[in-house]
């Protein structure tokens, strides 16, 4: 094979010599992708020499390992970090890390319809719940905390449109309530959360007579989506489902007020006002009036049964395994990892804590292979840039609700109930100009830039490829650099 | 990886017979859809100008969410329907507009049904497959993919570009418009698709970005290395092509087919007409309508549905037509499944199985083909039994319409409805 354009121009600069971060293997013929059977055969290598997977160029090796392999906990578990930060994560060691973000305390977000007018919850719109959790996210001390928040966000995914604002913001506030929780208590709370009662329509089922069916939108994906995925059951199970969950609806609304809907004409609409956050209730008259058989177990079964049927299903805690992984540890994670996390998470009664301990703690989080080896979704890449040149919290969030729509991320707006595809799912060329067109625009936002100084060490753990080298060596003004850098493919990945 | 049907064997084959040894193969395809490196790709795309009707344009609209095929097109005498489904069938029957003495059309689709008059409709009844997934998400891979055994990873549509198809430099070969994700039938590793949501933010804000980009994305390292490369690549030549576009005019009331702004399926086929008339080379299409999906109170939600897939469809193919474009472009629907025919406690349906396709414009040759559903006859889940496998509807338009060897595409042949002239 001929030497590849790569090899013939890239030399490495005479500083990545000295510190050795060199990985381009010499003799390496082609461009290939690393194929996901030889990912999975090779994770847990405890080797962390340079290496070219296939004909793939890898990543060059990190200068400094240990503290790469800190950075990318922090880029995964927040939505941007600061060089003390890093620092005082590196001082600490990646356990005890891993140990205080789990423990991270929980904080209550300011509260948004703390208001004198009552009405002001249902007219709560999409940006509105957008820019205050975008505020949320980039000031928090408790970034994970909404880093969590933002996994369930996507996992027991509403949508805005069909749910309205009101509720969206409730199920928000229940998700970092328990963002560490457990998932019985989470499967109990999505069943019964007004949000979700009304985006898969449960609150419109009506199970009292045994001659109609039921509505099995929400007991679908109960089943398919939110616990132990597609084909693990049969569709009588979900028919049992719909018909023993049938009854629960969201709750009566407190009161109702008269506003004016429309100023020129003085058009007057009655509006429901709850005045404080409340799960569904269960309307007797609606639910199944006799035994179901769900998943190997008959009777008169309730949620509670229903969510203890789920929970001893083999499937259930690798399903919720493997999401984890796909999010925090790997696009495609070694099934030795996947039942490694599932044990954790079934040995601990399904606590979230465990299931993300065992994942950072995976031999295949830190193994080569898994470095860089996630693509950031939009909000993360957006938050990360904005906060590495030090935009304003208001600023930033301003532009970034800009771009949600461009970049393939609504919040409050999942595609569909499977919510936002991650990795791969987030690269198109509409997405890719989107995120870059961000940049353009964050960098044209703050004047004057702060000094790159060691900014690709900060961000990108020195670890460049030869094109993006390239560009940061020719860079002459703080622009350009900052341009070059979070323009950079690196700086897409976590 | 397996290689359900050989269409990767016989690419493999073409990179041999091209001279090269082309490493990727089955680890390529496992990482998705990346391209294949620029010189593998310049020497392979050179032997691919097969055959086909060379201008022939096929557009495929997805009805995102499982579309209600029974309120679609509406079987007109079949007493059964009233009963499985009193509150929905009875309203839609007595609207609906007549095709013949069995059929009508949904109430809220006029101008399809006027084509239908003028000859240029065709539906295929009771579409499926094998042991049809209830899943939205198992069955979209399904027809996207056109392989029920949920093997195959590239779309239909990118195994067709890239068989067939010099896309390599013609980004706009393969386009989903008025969506940000690539559409996963045109998903194929060795071919180049564009993206456009919508024509006014597709560029680079500024030209230094463009230039830093353009530096910045050659060779990327890493699995996701050639991905982001060649989406990079892509944006940069649909920038070049939709030069040729002329801007919806400022300040233009009517920029889509429809006054509702929500209807986003007529400004995406508004942006569709827009790239054929321009030549911008723009040969298969893909376009979504979400919103399908109605487990409750489905009328009004169908209602509107139906309107925004007519006025779409409608002004879409009278604006190719007075442009003097029509005569070889197919428009055709599908969705993941149809709905149960018998309704719910919510006046909605559940997730269902076969459902009728419908075919439009020029080159289609009027007619219902297919069988008619039997709804005395259902599943144990209560879902139509299919009669017509849904890559019949493919191989027709791959033989017929694109000129495209339908079993290199597909693997295997089906029966063949001859809904093309």
């Amino acid at each position: 094979m001929v030497e590849t354009e790569t090899q013939k121009r890239w030399r490495p600069s005479r500083r990545q010599v000295l510190l050795g971060g060199i990985a381009i293997a010499a003799g390496v013929g082609g461009v290939r992708l690393i194929s996901e059977s030889e990912r999975e055969a090779s994770t847990g290598s405890p080797s962390l020499s340079p290496k070219v997977v296939g004909e793939v160029a890898a990543w060059p090796r990190p200068t400094d390992a240990e503290r790469a392999r800190i950075a990318t906990l922090l880029r995964r578990t927040t939505f941007g970090y600061t060089s003390a930060e890093l620092d005082a994560a590196s001082r600490d060691g990646f356990e005890r890390t891993v140990d205080r973000l789990i423990e991270s305390r929980f904080t209550e977000p300011l509260d948004l319809i703390k208001s004198e007018d009552p009405t002001r919850g249902a007219q709560l719109g999409v940006e509105d719940l957008q820019r205050w959790w975008l505020a949320q996210m980039l000031a928090s001390p408790a970034r994970f905390t909404e880093r969590m928040t933002y996994f369930w966000h996507g996992h027991f995914t509403s949508e805005v449109d069909k749910s309205g604002g009101l509720f969206m913001y409730w199920q928000n506030l229940s998700w970092r309530r328990m963002a560490f929780g457990k998932l019985g208590d989470m499967l109990a709370a999505v069943t019964v959360d007004p949000a979700m009662l009304t985006y898969l329509d449960l609150a419109t089922s009506d199970a009292s007579d045994p001659a109609q069916l039921p509505n099995e939108n929400y007991a679908r994906e109960l089943l398919e989506l939110f616990s132990m995925g597609p084909g693990r059951y049969t569709e009588a199970d979900v028919k049992a489902a719909a018909r023993a969950l049938s009854g629960w609806t969201t709750p009566p609304a407190d009161s109702q007020v008269e506003v004016v809907t429309d100023k020129d004409t003085g058009a007057k609409e009655m509006i429901d006002v709850w005045n404080r956050q409340g799960p569904g209730v269960l309307d007797a008259s609606k639910t199944f009036p006799s035994n179901v058989t769900f998943l190997g177990r008959s009777g008169r079964l309730d949620l509670k049964a229903i969510v203890g049927q789920v929970l001893s299903h083999p499937d259930t805690a690798p399903f919720i395994a493997r999401k984890v992984a796909v999010h925090f540890v790997s696009s495609n994670p070694a099934p030795e990892t996947i039942s490694e996390l599932a044990g954790a998470y079934r040995r601990s009664g399904y606590d979230t804590r465990a299931l993300l301990r065992a994942a950072f703690m995976s031999r295949e989080f830190s193994a080569p292979q898994s470095y860089r080896s996630l693509v950031k979704s939009p909000v993360e890449f957006m938050a990360g840039a904005a906060m590495a040149v030090g935009l304003p919290v208001k600023d930033s969030v301003d532009l970034m609700v800009g771009y949600g729509d461009a970049t393939g991320e609504v919040l409050f707006s999942p595609p569909n109930v499977a919510g936002w595809p991650p990795n791969r799912g987030w690269i198109s060329p509409a997405t890719v100009l989107a995120r870059l067109n961000f940049v353009g625009q964050l960098l044209s936002s703050v004047d004057p830039l702060p000094a790159a100084g060691d900014a690709t060490n900060l961000h990108l753990d020195g670890v460049l490829g030869p094109s993006t080298q390239r560009r940061l060596a020719a860079a002459t003004t703080e622009k350009e650099h900052w341009l070059a850098l979070l323009a950079s493919p690196e700086f897409q990945l976590k | 990886m397996t290689e359900p049907n050989g269409i990767n064997r016989l690419n493999r084959r073409d990179f041999v017979k091209a001279g090269l040894v082309f490493g990727a193969g089955a680890s390529a395809l496992a990482a998705g859809y990346a391209a294949v490196p620029d010189a593998f790709a310049r020497a392979i795309y050179a032997l691919k100008r097969a055959g086909g009707r060379s201008d022939a344009v096929l557009v495929m609209i997805q009805l995102a969410g499982g579309n209600d095929g029974l309120r679609t097109v509406i079987p007109l005498r079949n007493s059964v329907l009233h009963d499985l489904r009193p509150q929905l069938a009875a309203a839609s029957i007595a609207k609906a507009l007549p095709m013949n003495n069995d059929f009508g059309l949904n109430h809220n689709l006029p101008r399809i049904a006027k084509l239908w008059d003028r000859g240029k409709v065709a539906v295929v009844e009771g579409v499926g497959y094998p042991q049809p997934s209830l899943s939205h998400f198992e069955s979209i891979r399904v027809w996207e993919t056109g392989d029920p055994s949920r093997r195959q990873v590239n779309g239909w549509l990118g195994r067709t570009i890239s068989r067939a198809y010099d896309s390599y430099g013609h980004p706009l070969t393969g386009c989903g418009c008025g969506v940000s994700g690539t559409p996963g039938s045109l998903k194929d590793v060795n071919s180049t698709v564009a993206v456009i949501e919508s024509q006014q933010g597709f560029g680079f804000v500024d030209d230094d970005l463009a230039a830093t980009v353009g530096a910045v994305y050659h060779k990327t390292p890493g699995l996701y290395g050639a991905l982001f490369d060649t989406a990079v690549a892509t944006v940069h030549q649909t920038v070049a092509e939709l030069k040729r576009v002329p801007a919806v005019k400022e300040g233009d009331p009517t920029p889509s087919y429809s006054k509702d702004a929500n209807n986003q399926l007529a400004a995406a086929l508004k942006l569709g007409a827009q790239l054929i008339i321009a030549g911008t080379g723009v040969r298969l299409l893909h376009v979504t309508l979400d919103g399908f999906d109605t487990h409750q109170t489905e009328l009004a939600a169908h209602d509107t549905l139906m309107t925004y897939l007519d006025e779409a469809v409608g002004g879409f193919y009278d604006e190719l037509s007075k442009q003097g474009r029509a005569s070889n472009v197919v428009i055709a629907t599908w969705s993941e499944f149809g709905r149960r025919p018998e309704e719910n406690s919510s006046t909605g349906t559940d997730h269902g199985t076969a459902a009728p396709l419908i075919l439009i414009g020029d080159p289609v040759a009027k007619g219902v083909y297919g069988q008619t559903p039997d709804l005395k006859r259902l599943d144990d889940d209560g879902n139509i039994k299919y009669t017509v496998d849904f890559r019949s509807v493919y191989q027709e338009i791959l033989d017929t319409h694109l000129g495209v060897d339908a079993k290199e595409i597909l693997g295997s042949r089906f029966d063949r409805i001859p809904f093309l002239l």
